[in-house]
């Protein structure tokens, strides 16, 4: 993989692990992170669509992002995404933290293009990669909009 | 036999006769003569007094007798007695008949009914014998001796009649009478020195009871009776020496001449009678025929000279005839001690033939029984020497086995001393075990408290990531230009602040991750750790129990062998003991035989001596037949 920074400004990204990929997201597009919360889960829904979890008098959904890209169900915290990207929470399996890195362009592969709004940069952390997403392309993708359930559509 | 014979024969047995002096014989005639007439001096005075005791007794014959006849005897006696001077019977006498007769009356009356009835005839005796005493009777014939004398001679009846079959009944009666009667006679020799003697000989047998007569005899002057055995011996004694002298005279005459006999020497004695009275012609003719005789009797016994013993000289009726015959005597003689000699020595030389053989194989067998008595003694010397080694040995191993038992006693001391420190080497790894446990059971403690260390780590990295997240999004709002300038001036602080808090927050709990991943490790290696010592424990635990056991063992196995040490070491101490005694006692068998081979060597140094005495005894023999060979016998006088 070649490697080649597209910016010399710094990205402040969160570092997160989905199974067995990387991602890194804007940290402006998320505005919490939760360790536990309690889901309803919503019947006539997709299996990777968790539910809705009531947090500050709010309905939040939250779906499963494991679930949804590689049929892996996650166990982790949850993204709880800025307002501006609408009501959403994803669960991931593992939150790494908060890193200000530079990202470096690099081409989507075939573990990473199945998630939409991934994006051909990435960042590097401990010798890991982390494959950039735009989480408010993911959330407006009609694949993650599409909730109900595939028999009563 | 002739009147000549029969002078010969009267004048030898004068001549024997007369070898004694001629005193002697008239003593000896004497005493016969003296003998014979008191022989019949004592015969007639013996008969006289038989005749007097013999009437008596068939007067008061056991079958006679009666109290009648006694009263009637009694009587008769009293009419010749002189009853002037009377003395009275002895007291004790009395005393010894009444007490005898109380007891015969008891004993009667005690026996059968038939015999009771006699019981009142003695207490009948009683009485009068007690009388008697009383009143010192003098003249007691009539009142005392009389009736006493029949109540006896009843008694005495009742016995023989069989109505009395009681033993000591019948000796008391026996007794009785015979005090009676001896109180009687005392009585009787009393009064018979102050009145006639006449009268106590006279009623002494009168009062008798019937079986006295016979028993009770005067006894007989010493004189008298020696008198019938000098009469019967002295003409016995008399009679022997002359019958000795006969026979003596016999058998000289029998030995002079054998043959002929009394005849043939009457012949020879006339016919030297007729020569001497012949005339001096008859007498050459006499004398030649003498010294024909003469000649004919040395020719005959020339061969005796040579040792013939074959021939015998002819007894003619010449002067040599007697000559002959005892020349003939001697030959006979001789050929009767050659015969003896003879059988003597063949009869010795086949003893010693037989002694010499039977000395020669004891001999031998005596020389072998030497050698394998030598040959015991040297092996019971070996066996003294190997027994005394046995008793050595043997008192080795007991101290052997003292020394064994002792150090086993040491060792089951050391195993017990491992036991008790293997005891307490396990209480203290139950103790280790037990803190162990513990320890992992902390260990727990700690996992959970760790569980909580890394949840508020999570929380705390949780609070650091908002922190971030939150202060990372406010310049992004500022930047929307969705407020104002003043409030983004304050909002930029704010933020920076809170980025600051959020580095600070992040900080730690990137700190408390690390601590708490380095105690997670830390735990896990502790428990794991502990875990490993509590099973090493737990198999130090077992071995220890089983190594305790096992010492156990060993101690209850170092006991027996201790006991069973202690009990061969007395064993083996018996043995020893035992062994010195056999020691001591194969000593004295080595001794004994010591003694018994220098006695059987003795022995047959002995036999040897008496095989070459046997060996001279027939070398003795041998000369003496030989001395004798000479001779020359005739055929038929070997029997």
């Amino acid at each position: 993989m070649t490697m080649k920074p597209t910016a010399v400004e710094y990205l402040s990204c969160i570092l997160f692990r989905v199974a067995k990929t990387h991602w890194a997201v804007d940290v402006a597009a998320v505005q919490r992170v939760h360790e536990q919360l309690t889901i309803h889960a919503v019947p006539g829904t997709q299996s990777w669509f968790l539910g809705l979890a009531q947090l500050d008098g709010e309905l939040l959904p939250v779906t499963d992002l494991g679930a949804w890209v590689n049929q892996t169900p996650c166990a982790g915290a949850i993204l709880h995404l800025h307002a501006r990207l609408g009501p959403c929470g994803l669960r991931v399996d593992e939150v790494l933290g908060t890193q200000t890195l530079a990202p470096i362009s690099a081409a989507l592969d075939a573990a990473t293009s199945v998630m939409p709004g991934a994006q051909a940069q990435m960042v590097q952390h401990n010798g890991l990669d982390f494959r950039q997403v735009d989480l408010s392309a993911l959330v407006q993708s009609p694949a993650f909009i599409a909730v109900r359930e595939a028999s009563t559509a | 036999m002739s009147v000549a014979n029969f002078r010969l024969w009267f004048s030898d047995v004068l001549i024997e006769l007369k070898r004694w002096p001629k005193a002697g014989l008239f003593i000896w005639l004497a005493c016969f003569v003296a003998a014979v007439l008191l022989w019949l001096l004592s015969l007639y005075a013996k008969n006289a007094t038989q005749n007097v005791w013999s009437d008596l007794a068939v007067k008061l014959s056991p079958a006679t007798v009666s109290t009648d006849a006694i009263g009637s005897a009694a009587s008769q006696t009293t009419e010749l007695r002189v009853l002037d001077n009377v003395v009275p019977p002895d007291d004790q006498a009395l005393k010894r008949i009444s007490e005898t007769a109380l007891t015969l009356h008891s004993r009667l009356q005690q026996s059968t009914e038939v015999a009771a009835l006699h019981a009142s005839k003695a207490g009948r005796v009683a009485g009068l014998a007690v009388a008697m005493r009383q009143e010192q009777l003098t003249n007691n014939e009539a009142s005392f001796w009389q009736p006493m004398g029949s109540a006896i001679g009843e008694l005495e009846a009742s016995v023989r009649s069989g109505d009395v079959r009681d033993g000591p009944a019948i000796g008391l009666i026996t007794e009785l009478q015979s005090r009676f009667v001896d109180l009687r006679q005392q009585s009787a020799r009393a009064n018979s020195f102050t009145n006639t003697p006449r009268s106590a000989a006279s009623v002494e047998p009168a009062l008798q009871p019937a079986s006295i007569p016979t028993q009770q005899k005067p006894p007989l002057p010493m004189a008298l009776k020696l008198l019938p055995w000098l009469i019967f011996l002295l003409p016995i004694g008399c009679l022997l020496y002359a019958l000795h002298a006969i026979r003596r005279a016999v058998r000289i005459r029998h030995e002079r001449h054998p043959k002929e006999g009394y005849a043939q020497v009457a012949s020879t004695h006339q016919a030297q009678q007729m020569t001497a009275a012949a005339p001096p012609s008859n007498r050459h003719a006499a004398e030649r025929r003498t010294q024909a005789a003469i000649l004919q009797l040395l020719d005959e016994m020339e061969p005796l000279a040579e040792g013939d013993l074959t021939h015998e000289a002819s007894v003619t009726e010449d002067l040599t005839g007697a000559l002959a015959d005892a020349f003939n005597q001697a030959v006979h003689e001789l050929r009767r001690l050659v015969n003896q000699i003879n059988r003597s020595s063949s009869e010795v030389r086949n003893a010693v033939t037989h002694s010499r053989e039977r000395t020669l194989s004891m001999a031998k067998h005596g020389v072998v029984q030497a050698r394998e008595v030598t040959r015991t003694h040297d092996r019971l010397e070996q066996m003294q020497s190997d027994v005394q080694s046995l008793s050595a040995t043997s008192q080795q191993v007991a101290a052997y086995a003292q020394d064994v038992a002792k150090r086993t006693q040491h060792a089951a001391a050391a195993v017990t001393r491992s036991s008790d420190a293997l005891a307490v080497m396990r209480k203290q790894a139950s103790v280790a075990e037990r803190s162990l446990r513990r320890l992992v059971s902390s260990t727990k403690g700690i996992e959970t408290r760790l569980e909580d260390i890394q949840t508020a780590s999570k929380r705390t990295d949780l609070l650091a990531l908002n922190s971030t997240i939150h202060a990372a999004s406010r310049p992004l709002a500022a930047e929307g230009g969705t407020m104002e300038f003043m409030e983004s001036t304050q909002e930029s602080h704010s933020s920076q602040n809170f980025a600051e808090l959020a580095t600070d927050v992040s900080s730690l709990a990137a700190l408390l991750s690390h601590a708490t991943r380095d105690i997670d490790q830390l735990s896990d290696v502790i428990r794991d750790e502990a875990k490993d010592s509590l099973q090493a424990m737990q198999a130090t635990v077992a071995q220890v129990e089983t190594t305790e056991n096992l010492s156990q063992d060993a101690q209850n196995h170092l006991d027996e062998i201790a006991t069973a040490a202690e009990a061969l070491g007395s064993a083996v101490q018996e043995i020893a003991n035992r062994t010195a005694v056999q020691a001591q006692g194969v000593i004295d068998v080595t001794d004994t035989t010591r003694v018994i081979n220098d006695i059987t060597h003795d022995n047959a140094t002995a036999l040897t001596q008496a095989v070459e005495d046997l060996q001279q005894l027939e070398n003795l023999s041998n000369s003496l037949e030989a001395s004798v060979h000479g001779f020359r016998l005739p055929p038929d006088s070997a029997t």
